[in-house]
């Protein structure tokens, strides 16, 4: 409420006073509430210069406004492409490219020094409060934080944390997946913030998977209760839905997504972009199995299944076949070197390979394997 | 309010662009008029803006706001503004922002001035079509009311209900202000 406008004193008044067009009697109406109270003569001065300056109006119209946002935006595209170096091709993600992008992120935002690659150990950045930890593809790490707080993280993941939480909330930032068993904290609520929504969570166990360059988003609930918070642009307020344990919710960020056959296997009603959608009660060992070094694989396509080979052995994988990739396999793997991983899905599936480094080639039976 | 400005520098940090372009139409004019007032040059006061909201971007994760967004991002441009015209009228941005205390009622002020012109412009954007057109015509250009009538075909009297209904929408919104 603005206290300087009172009684008989508009706006209207004002700009005539400015303008010169006011009678006698209004001119001194204006006078005495000038008289009144010095805060009147100070608002009356900052009204006057605003009048004064229409030409900001200009300036500030939204064209100009617009352009400067594109402006923005496009320089944020350039700065991220060079920061990521991720490829958009699944079955093409070389993996020490993407670890070797990190950390020429890293040394361009802290310009200083960084600790050694070490998943057990933190990185830490200089000038902030954060630590960042990055889990390569073929690795697995496991923290405590500092609330008792346990985390799995998968690989090619990373975690960005305070060093120490603040007095509202535990807020953590991931891109990939990880495992939590929350501590019980009735006054902070551990919030874990992905691309697109945050996951808040106050005595809970549960599985988050957010890899940015992936087209799904999900949460799976084992024990407690979490609920996903997205920014609604269109209605300007944040929607919240609430999970139950063993369901899944499935955020989708964009049309036409790249789905799983697991994901369609789990739920009963139809994915849509921007919308949380809930699972039907499902097998939540499965969703969490990734901890235990196990791969499970229920009726996947080898496309599928090789992409998740890369990402836990950090390799490349080439399928050379259209048909091979199409063909299902069901079983679990455990504990095992890639090779043997292959050896396995070799009892069902008909394929050649050949390992050149950390590149394989998937190829049919009857191809003869060139060196 | 507040609360959702956290809110929104949450999802920026975990690299949400969206909820920092809305960041940045909320706090564009305030932050321009701000720092305009500091450097009297338009086209640095925008550059700075620009230049601080690609900073900002870029060192998300290093910046920790756990109060006001809001103070942060007006400390930060006048800091930036006044750095502008000290380093002999070069552009470059730094973000550990530390007030200082001799420039307190100033910076008030300027802050103050930018809030009330803020509200102004939004005021005309949000005036009905007419009304809109008559009121910039009268105050970008200078128009007097007999040209406006003859531009847009209608009577003197017309105009002047539209440039007094304007005022009246202003002051209803200056005095919830």
């Amino acid at each position: 409420m603005n206290m300087f406008l009172s009684g008989n004193i508009t706006i209207e008044l004002l700009v005539g006073y400015i303008e010169g067009s006011l009678n006698d009697p209004h001119r001194d109406e204006v006078h005495h509430w000038l008289e009144t109270d010095p805060a009147n003569w100070e608002f009356f001065n900052r009204f006057k210069e605003a009048w004064s300056n229409p030409q900001e109006l200009i300036e500030l119209s939204k064209e100009n406004q617009e352009k400067d946002w594109s402006f923005i935006s496009m320089t944020l595209h350039e700065s991220d492409k060079v920061k990521s170096g991720r490829n958009s091709k699944r079955l093409f993600s070389r993996w020490w490219i993407r670890v070797a992008a990190v950390f020429v992120m890293f040394l361009s935002i802290t310009g200083g020094y960084y600790l050694g690659r070490n998943t057990n150990r933190p990185l830490s950045l200089t000038g902030g409060g954060y630590h960042e930890i990055v889990v390569p593809a073929g690795e697995k790490s496991k923290l405590i934080l500092s609330d008792g707080t346990k985390v799995w993280i998968n690989a090619g993941s990373t975690l960005r944390l305070p060093n120490q939480f603040n007095y509202i909330s535990r807020d953590i930032w991931l891109d990939g997946e990880a495992y939590f068993e929350v501590t019980h904290d009735k006054v902070r609520p551990f919030l874990v913030h992905t691309s697109d929504l945050d996951i808040r969570a106050l005595g809970t166990k549960f599985n988050v998977k957010a890899y940015s360059d992936e087209d799904v988003i999900e949460a799976t609930l084992i024990e407690g209760l979490i609920s996903l918070e997205t920014w609604n642009i269109f209605n300007n307020r944040v929607d919240e839905v609430f999970v139950q344990p063993n369901h899944k919710a499935i955020f989708v960020k964009k049309k036409n997504p790249v789905i799983s056959d697991e994901i369609i296997r789990e739920i009963d009603e139809p994915l849509r972009p921007k919308r949380i959608t809930i699972s039907k009660p499902i097998q939540v060992e499965q969703t969490i199995s990734w901890r235990e070094g196990k791969l499970v694989f229920i009726d996947e396509t080898f496309e599928n299944i090789a992409s998740k080979l890369e990402r836990r052995f950090g390799v490349s994988i080439l399928i050379e076949n259209e048909q091979i990739k199409k063909v299902r396999y069901t079983g679990v793997l455990k504990n095992i070197s890639v090779e043997q991983a292959l050896k396995a899905i070799q009892f069902t599936a008909r394929f050649n390979y050949s390992i050149h480094d950390n590149t394989i080639i998937i190829t049919d039976e009857t191809t003869v394997d060139q060196k | 309010m507040p609360e959702i400005d956290l809110y929104l520098w949450a999802r920026v940090q975990s690299g949400d662009k969206e909820a920092f372009e809305i960041l940045f139409h909320k706090y564009y004019s305030t932050l321009y008029l701000l720092s305009k007032r500091y450097t009297k040059d338009f086209t640095a006061a925008r550059e700075i803006v620009q230049r601080l909201f690609i900073h900002l971007w870029e060192h998300r994760m290093q910046i920790n706001i756990t109060l006001s967004l809001n103070a942060y991002l007006l400390q930060a441009i006048r800091f930036n503004s006044i750095r502008y015209l000290e380093n002999d009228r070069k552009i470059g941005i730094r973000l550990d922002v530390i007030p200082e205390s001799n420039y307190e009622k100033e910076f008030h002020d300027h802050i103050e001035y930018a809030e009330l012109q803020r509200m102004i412009l939004d005021t005309i954007e949000s005036l009905p079509e007419q009304c809109r057109k008559v009121f910039k015509l009268s105050r970008f250009e200078q128009l007097k009311y007999a040209v406006i009538a003859q531009q847009l075909g209608i009577s003197v009297k017309t105009v002047e209900g539209h440039i007094t209904k304007a005022l009246k929408i202003l002051h209803e919104n200056l005095h919830d202000f």
